[in-house]
C-alpha cells in the first residue's frame, strides 16, 4: 500500500479519496434533493383523490412517482455505497499508517509500547475515528444541503409560517452544539476506560498460567470487575447523554407543530394561494399541499434533531482521532540493509557503564576477520551489554571501529547490513518455519536446517519446512525454538555475527555440533558469541574474560588459562557439573 | 453444542427483570404514540377541513395543534427514557458477559490458553462482546420496538379500513422474503469477517512482540506487506458486506413507494366506477392511511439498516457461545492445608497415562512413583520424553488421561489454586513478566505477601543487595526487563516461586541458561532450602552439583527409579 503524506491531518484523508467523495457528495445532494418528492407526490394523490381526477390521469401520476422515487433510490444506493467505501478504505489506510509507524520506531521507544493498548488503538479507535469521519462526509453535506432545499422549499408555501417554525430548528440545533463538549469529554473517559480494559484482558490471558499457579486469578478479577463497573458507568453517561439528546432536540424542533398548524390550517380551508406559486403545478393550499408542508417540516425536524446524533458521533469520533493522532507521522520507505565491508573490529579506550557502576574498564584490542571470540563472565557482569553496545544499542565511552567505520556514525542500515544478532529469546512468529528463517515463502532453507541440527525434528513435521509454527501450528520446544532462531541469525551471510547465549536450551552434544557449524562460518567474518559453557571455548581464536573488577582478560584460550585465576575457577566449576 | 449464551441471557434477564418490564412497557408505550399523530392529521383533514362551508373557530385550531404537539412530546418523553433504560441494559449486559467471559477463561484448561493467541482472545472479550451488545440494545430489542410500531400501524389501519389492512397483511410476508435474503448473504460474510479481524489482532500483537527482530534484519516491508494482505482481505469482506447493506433499504422503499402507488390507484378506481370510496374511505382517512404506510416500512427499514451490526452480534455470540462451552479443569475440591493427609505420600502417581488431547500418542502409559515428604527427585530423560508434562500433571495444569495423581492423598487436578499456591513453587526456564514494578513480579500484586516476605525470597537468591543498591528505584522501580541479566531473571523467578514458602519445589531446566555465577547462587540457594523442602528437578547439572537423593528417568513412557 502507498503511503500516505501528512498522515497527522484530518483532511489528508478526505483528500485521498476525493473522487470517491465527489460520486458521494453528488449522489448524496440528488438523493436529499429527491427526498422532497415523497410529501409532494402524496400530496398530489391525496389531491387527486378529493378532486376525483380521471383514473388515466391518477395512473400517470403515479407512474411519475414511481419513476421518481426509483431514480432517487438509485442515487441512494450509490451514496451508501460508496460512503461505505469511503469509510472501509480510510479504516485500511489509517490501520496502515499507524502500523508502518509502528515498525518505524526506534527500539528505544518501543520497549515502552504496551500490546493490548496498540490493540485497542488499531482496531477500536480507528473504528470510531473513521464512523465520525464517515458522519461528517455524509451527514454534513446532507444536513446542510437537506436544510438549504427544505427552507427554500416550505419558503415556497408560506414565507411567513416557514420563518417562523425554523426558529425552534435552530434552538434545537444549538442545543445539540453547546452539549457537544460534554459528549466530548465523556466520550474520552470512556475511550481511556476501554484502553485499559483491554489492557487488563491481555495481561489475564497472556499471564494466565503464571497467575493460575499463583492462585492471582481471583484477585485479578476482582480488580478486572471494578474497572468493568467503571467502564460501565461511563459508556452508559455517554451513551444516555446522547440518546436522550435526540428526542429532546426533535421536540424542541418540533414546538413549531403549533404555529404551523394554527397558521395553515385556516389557508388550507381557504385554499389560499402559495407564497411563490408553482404555476401548473402547485398554486393554492390545497389539502394535498396542507399534508405536503406538514410531512417536510417533519422530515426537517428530524433531521435536525439528528444533528444531535451527528455531532456526537463526530466528537466521539474525534477524541478517538486525538488518541490516534500522536501516534502517527510522516516515514521515510523503508531502508534496505547495507553492509560495510572492512577487515577488523577494533575497540580503542572503549569502556562501559551502567548508572550505578563499570562494567568494563577502559581497554582496546583489535579482533580480525576468521576469529570466533568466546566471551564469560560472571552474572551480569556486561557479557550481553557489550553485545549490545556493540550493536549500538548500549552507551559507551571509547571508540568502536567496525570495518575501518566508526561504529558511532553507522547508520541503521548499515547496522543491519553488517551484523547479525541473536539474543536471549527466540521470538518466532506464527508462520512456516521457511518463513521465519528467511521472511520469504520461497527461499531454500533445507542446507541451514541441516547445519543447526534440525534434520530430525523436521522429520517428524508433515509439512517439513512449510510447518506453520506457534499459536495456530505446531508448537516447538524451547531448544527447537532457538535453533530455528539461530537458523534465521546465520541464514543472512553478515560480517559480524553477535550470538548471546546460543546454546542455553540444548543438550551437550548437540551445543559441539552446534559450535563447529558455527565455527565453519568464520571465514570472512566474526563472531562473538557469549556462553557461560566454556567447553568449547578451546576451540575459540579468542576468549574474553569478565574479570570481578570490571578489567577483561583477552588472549587464545590457554593464555587467559594460564593467566587469569578466574578464568580457572570458571573452567573448573564447567568440569564439576 | 450446549448453548451457554442462552443461559446467560436467562440468568440476566432473571437478574434484572424490573428494568427489562419496565423497558418493554416504555416500548409498547412509545409505539402506541407513535401512532398518535396520524390520528390527529386524520382527525384534522376530515373535521377541519373538509368543512365546506363557514369558518372554523380558532379555539377548535389551537386545541388541535395542541394536540398534535402532546402527541409529540409523548413519543419524546417516552423514547428519551426507553434510551436510557435501553443503554443501561446493554452497559450492564457487557459487563456480566465480560466478567463471565473471564471466570470461564479461569476455569478453562491449560491447552486453550496455550493454543491461543492473546490478541485473539483479547478481540472475543472486547470486540465480540460489543458485537453482542449491539445485536441485543440496538438489534433485537429495536427489532421488538418495529415489531411493536408494525403491529399498532396495522391494527390502526385495520380501523380505518379492513380492505387496506388485508391488502398490507398480504406484503408481509414479500418483506420478510427480501429480508431473509439479504440476512443470509450477509451472515456467511460476517463470519469470514471476524475471523479476518482476528488475524489482524494476532498479527499486530505478535509483531510488537517480535519488533527488535524484524528490525535488525530490516524485514519492515515484509511485514508490511504481510499485514497489508491482511487488511486487504478484510477490506475485501467488508465491501461485500457494505454493498448487501446499501441495497436493502432502497429495495424496502421502493416497495413503500409501490404500495402507496397501488393503494392510490385502487382508491381512484374505486371512485371512478362506484362513486363510493373503493376501500370504504374518507379523503382524511386516506391521508392518514398513507403516512401510516410510510410510517410501516420504516421501523422494517430499521431492521434493516441494523442487519450488518446484528449479523456481527450473531456471528460474535457462536464464538462467545464456542468460548464458553470449552472445556474446563475438573471442579476444584474446597480443601484447606489442615485437611491435607499426614501419613501417606506426599505425592503418590498410581497406574498414570497421558496423552495430549489432540493425539492418541501416549507420553506415559501405566506407571506409577511415590516421592516422600522431604525427598530430593532429578528427572532425566530426553526432549520431549514428558518431563515437563510431568510436573503440569503434578500441578493440576492437565489431567491425566487414566489412573490418578495424589498430592497428600488428594488428586492432584482437585486442589484448588488457593492451597495450590502453598504447595508448589514452579520454577520453569526463563522468566514470565507481568506488569507492574519489581516487587509486583514477586508479588504478582498479591496484598498478602509483605514486604518482609519479599525481601526474605529476594535474600534467599542473592538478589535483595542488587535491587537495593543498584536499581535507583528499588523494588518500587517500573519493572523493565533490562534492568536485570538474564540469570537474574532466573533468580526472580525462583524468588517469585518461594515466597510464599511453599512445600514442593518444581525447577523445570531452570539451570539451562545461567551464568556461573547464577547458577553458583542458585545452587546455593537450593542447598539452603534443601533440607526443609521437597526439591523435584529437570536437570543434569543440578543433580550431579547437588546430588539428590533419587534420580528417575523418564522415558519409554515410564518413570523408573535409577537409584
Amino acid at each position: 500500500m502507498k503511503k500516505t503524506k501528512n498522515p497527522k491531518r484530518i483532511s489528508t484523508y478526505f483528500s485521498k479519496e476525493i473522487p470517491l467523495l465527489v460520486f458521494i457528495t453528488l449522489s448524496g445532494i440528488l438523493y436529499n434533493f429527491g427526498l422532497l418528492f415523497a410529501p409532494f407526490f402524496q400530496g398530489k394523490m391525496i389531491d387527486s383523490i378529493k378532486d376525483q381526477l380521471p383514473f388515466l390521469d391518477v395512473v400517470s401520476l403515479i407512474l411519475i412517482f414511481l419513476g421518481s422515487i426509483l431514480f432517487v433510490q438509485v442515487f441512494r444506493i450509490v451514496k451508501r455505497y460508496t460512503v461505505r467505501e469511503f469509510a472501509n478504505r480510510t479504516v485500511k489506510r489509517i490501520r496502515h499508517t499507524l502500523y508502518d509507524n509502528i515498525l518505524h520506531k526506534s527500539l528505544k521507544d518501543l520497549e515502552k509500547e504496551e500490546i493490548g493498548g496498540n490493540l485497542s488503538l488499531i482496531f477500536y479507535d480507528v473504528s470510531q475515528a473513521v464512523e465520525g469521519m464517515r458522519k461528517l462526509t455524509t451527514e454534513i453535506f446532507d444536513t446542510v444541503f437537506v436544510f438549504l432545499f427544505y427552507i427554500v422549499y416550505l419558503m415556497m408555501f408560506s414565507v411567513k409560517i416557514t420563518s417562523i417554525s425554523l426558529l425552534p430548528i435552530a434552538l434545537s440545533i444549538l442545543l445539540a452544539f453547546l452539549l457537544r463538549k460534554q459528549i466530548y469529554r465523556s466520550s474520552k473517559r470512556s475511550k481511556e476506560l476501554h484502553a485499559i480494559l483491554t489492557e487488563k484482558t491481555y495481561d489475564l490471558f497472556e499471564n494466565s498460567v503464571t497467575y493460575r499457579l499463583n492462585n492471582r486469578e481471583e484477585d485479578f478479577l476482582n480488580d478486572y470487575d471494578e474497572t468493568l463497573s467503571q467502564y460501565e458507568k461511563a459508556n452508559f453517561k455517554t451513551l444516555a447523554l446522547t440518546d436522550t439528546l435526540v428526542p429532546l432536540c426533535n421536540l424542541i424542533a418540533l414546538t413549531s407543530i403549533v404555529p404551523i398548524l394554527l397558521l395553515s390550517i385556516p389557508l388550507a380551508i381557504e385554499e389560499a394561494p402559495l407564497s411563490i406559486p408553482l404555476v401548473n403545478i402547485q398554486e393554492t393550499w390545497t389539502l394535498g399541499a396542507f399534508s405536503t408542508y406538514l410531512s417536510t417540516f417533519i422530515l426537517l425536524a428530524s433531521k435536525a434533531s439528528h444533528t444531535a446524533n451527528l455531532f456526537s458521533s463526530i466528537q466521539k469520533g474525534l477524541s478517538s482521532w486525538k488518541r490516534i493522532e500522536p501516534k502517527i507521522q510522516d516515514t521515510a520507505p523503508f531502508s534496505k540493509a547495507i553492509s560495510v565491508k572492512g577487515d577488523c573490529l577494533l575497540l580503542e579506550n572503549f569502556s562501559l557503564k551502567t548508572e550505578e557502576r563499570t562494567l568494563i574498564e577502559p581497554i582496546s584490542l583489535s579482533i580480525e576477520k576468521g576469529m570466533i571470540v568466546g566471551i564469560t563472565g560472571k552474572i551480569s557482569c556486561g557479557k550481553s551489554a557489550l553485545l549490545k553496545a556493540l550493536l549500538n544499542r548500549f552507551p559507551y565511552e571509547g571508540k568502536i571501529i567496525l570495518f575501518g567505520k566508526d561504529l558511532s556514525s553507522y547508520t541503521e542500515e548499515e547496522l543491519a547490513g553488517t551484523i547479525s544478532y541473536l539474543g536471549h529469546q527466540p521470538k518466532l512468529f506464527t508462520r512456516t518455519i521457511r518463513e521465519n528463517i528467511a521472511f520469504s515463502k520461497e527461499k531454500d532453507v533445507k542446507e541451514i536446517l541441516t547445519r543447526v541440527q534440525f534434520d530430525e525434528d523436521l522429520q517428524e513435521m508433515k509439512e517439513k519446512e512449510d510447518t506453520i509454527v506457534g499459536q495456530e501450528g505446531v508448537k516447538l520446544s524451547g531448544g527447537q525454538a532457538q535453533r530455528i532462531a539461530l537458523a534465521r541469525t546465520l541464514y543472512d551471510k553478515k560480517d559480524l555475527i553477535l550470538l548471546d547465549d546460543p546454546f542455553s536450551a540444548v543438550d551437550e552434544k548437540t551445543e559441539a555440533r552446534l559450535f563447529d557449524e558455527i565455527a565453519k562460518e568464520k571465514e570472512n567474518r566474526i563472531i562473538l558469541m557469549t556462553s557461560h559453557r566454556l567447553k568449547q571455548f578451546d576451540k575459540c581464536n579468542l576468549v574474553i574474560v569478565f574479570e570481578e573488577d570490571g578489567k577483561l582478560s583477552v588472549g587464545k584460550h590457554e593464555e587467559v588459562k594460564n593467566n587469569s585465576p578466574f578464568y580457572q575457577t570458571l573452567l573448573q566449576k564447567g568440569e564439576e557439573r | 453444542m450446549k448453548q451457554p449464551i442462552s443461559h446467560f441471557l436467562a440468568s440476566f434477564v432473571k437478574r434484572h427483570l424490573f428494568l427489562l418490564f419496565s423497558l418493554c412497557l416504555l416500548i409498547v408505550l412509545v409505539a402506541l404514540c407513535d401512532l398518535l399523530p396520524s390520528f390527529v392529521l386524520r382527525y384534522i383533514i376530515d373535521q377541519d377541513l373538509s368543512v365546506t362551508s363557514g369558518s372554523i373557530s380558532t379555539d377548535k385550531i389551537i386545541l388541535d395543534a395542541l394536540w398534535m404537539f402532546a402527541s409529540y412530546l409523548f413519543i419524546a418523553l417516552f423514547s428519551g427514557i426507553q434510551n436510557i433504560l435501553l443503554d443501561s441494559f446493554g452497559q450492564k449486559m457487557i459487563h456480566s458477559l465480560r466478567i463471565q467471559m473471564m471466570r470461564k477463561a479461569s476455569r478453562m484448561k491449560y491447552s486453550y490458553h496455550v493454543n491461543h493467541g492473546k490478541g485473539e482472545l483479547t478481540s472475543k472479550v472486547m470486540d465480540d462482546v460489543n458485537a453482542i451488545e449491539t445485536l441485543f440494545a440496538s438489534g433485537l430489542i429495536s427489532l421488538f420496538v418495529s415489531i411493536f410500531k408494525v403491529l399498532g400501524i396495522l391494527i390502526s389501519i385495520f380501523i380505518f379500513s379492513w380492505s387496506l389492512g388485508l391488502f398490507l397483511l398480504a406484503l408481509i410476508p414479500l418483506i420478510y422474503l427480501i429480508t431473509r435474503i439479504f440476512q443470509k448473504k450477509m451472515q456467511k460474510n460476517h463470519a469470514k469477517n471476524q475471523q479476518a479481524l482476528n488475524k489482524l489482532n494476532n498479527r499486530v500483537s505478535e509483531s510488537l512482540n517480535n519488533i527488535d527482530v524484524i528490525l535488525s534484519h530490516k524485514k519492515e516491508t515484509y511485514e508490511e506487506n504481510n499485514f497489508d494482505s491482511l487488511l486487504e482481505e478484510s477490506y475485501h469482506l467488508r465491501m461485500k458486506t457494505a454493498f448487501f447493506d446499501s441495497v436493502y433499504s432502497p429495495c424496502i422503499q421502493m416497495l413503500k413507494a409501490f404500495t402507496i402507488g397501488v393503494i392510490t390507484i385502487l382508491v381512484s378506481y374505486g371512485l371512478q366506477t362506484s362513486e363510493i370510496a373503493f376501500l370504504g374511505i374518507t379523503v382524511g382517512t386516506f391521508a392518514a392511511s398513507i403516512n401510516l404506510v410510510s410510517n410501516l416500512f420504516s421501523p422494517i427499514e430499521t431492521i434493516g439498516m441494523e442487519m450488518e451490526s446484528m449479523q456481527e452480534g450473531i456471528s460474535g455470540m457462536k464464538r462467545v457461545n464456542q468460548f464458553l462451552n470449552e472445556e474446563e479443569e475438573v471442579q476444584k475440591e474446597n480443601i484447606e492445608k489442615k485437611d491435607l493427609k499426614e501419613n501417606v505420600p506426599l505425592i503418590e502417581i498410581k497406574n498414570l497415562s497421558y496423552h495430549y488431547d489432540d493425539s492418541i500418542e501416549l507420553i506415559f502409559n501405566d506407571t506409577s512413583l511415590i516421592i516422600q515428604k522431604g525427598s530430593q527427585v532429578a528427572f532425566q530423560g530426553r526432549t520431549g520424553a514428558g518431563k515437563t508434562t510431568l510436573f503440569r500433571l503434578l500441578t493440576g495444569l492437565v489431567e491425566p488421561s487414566s489412573g490418578s495423581i495424589k498430592i497428600c492423598g488428594i488428586e492432584a487436578k482437585k486442589i484448588p489454586s488457593s492451597l495450590k499456591s502453598e504447595l508448589f513453587g514452579y520454577v520453569s526456564q526463563g522468566f514470565q513478566k507481568v506488569p507492574g514494578t519489581i516487587k509486583d513480579q514477586i508479588t504478582l500484586k498479591d496484598p498478602s505477601i509483605t514486604q518482609e516476605q519479599v525481601e526474605k525470597a529476594m535474600k534467599q537468591v542473592f538478589l535483595d543487595d542488587y535491587v537495593k543498591n543498584e536499581i535507583k528505584g528499588g523494588y518500587d522501580q517500573k519493572f523493565e526487563e533490562n534492568l536485570f541479566s538474564r540469570g537474574q531473571l532466573q533468580l526472580l523467578s525462583f524468588a517469585r516461586a518461594i515466597v510464599k514458602d511453599p512445600e514442593i519445589l518444581l525447577l523445570d531446566e531452570i539451570s539451562a541458561n545461567l551464568d556461573t555465577d547464577s547458577e553458583k547462587k542458585l545452587l546455593l540457594a537450593i542447598q539452603n532450602l534443601k533440607d526443609k523442602k521437597t526439591v523435584l528437578c529437570i536437570s543434569h547439572r543440578l543433580n550431579e552439583a547437588l546430588s539428590f537423593s533419587s534420580v528417575i528417568s523418564v522415558e519409554n513412557q515410564k518413570l523408573n527409579p535409577q537409584k
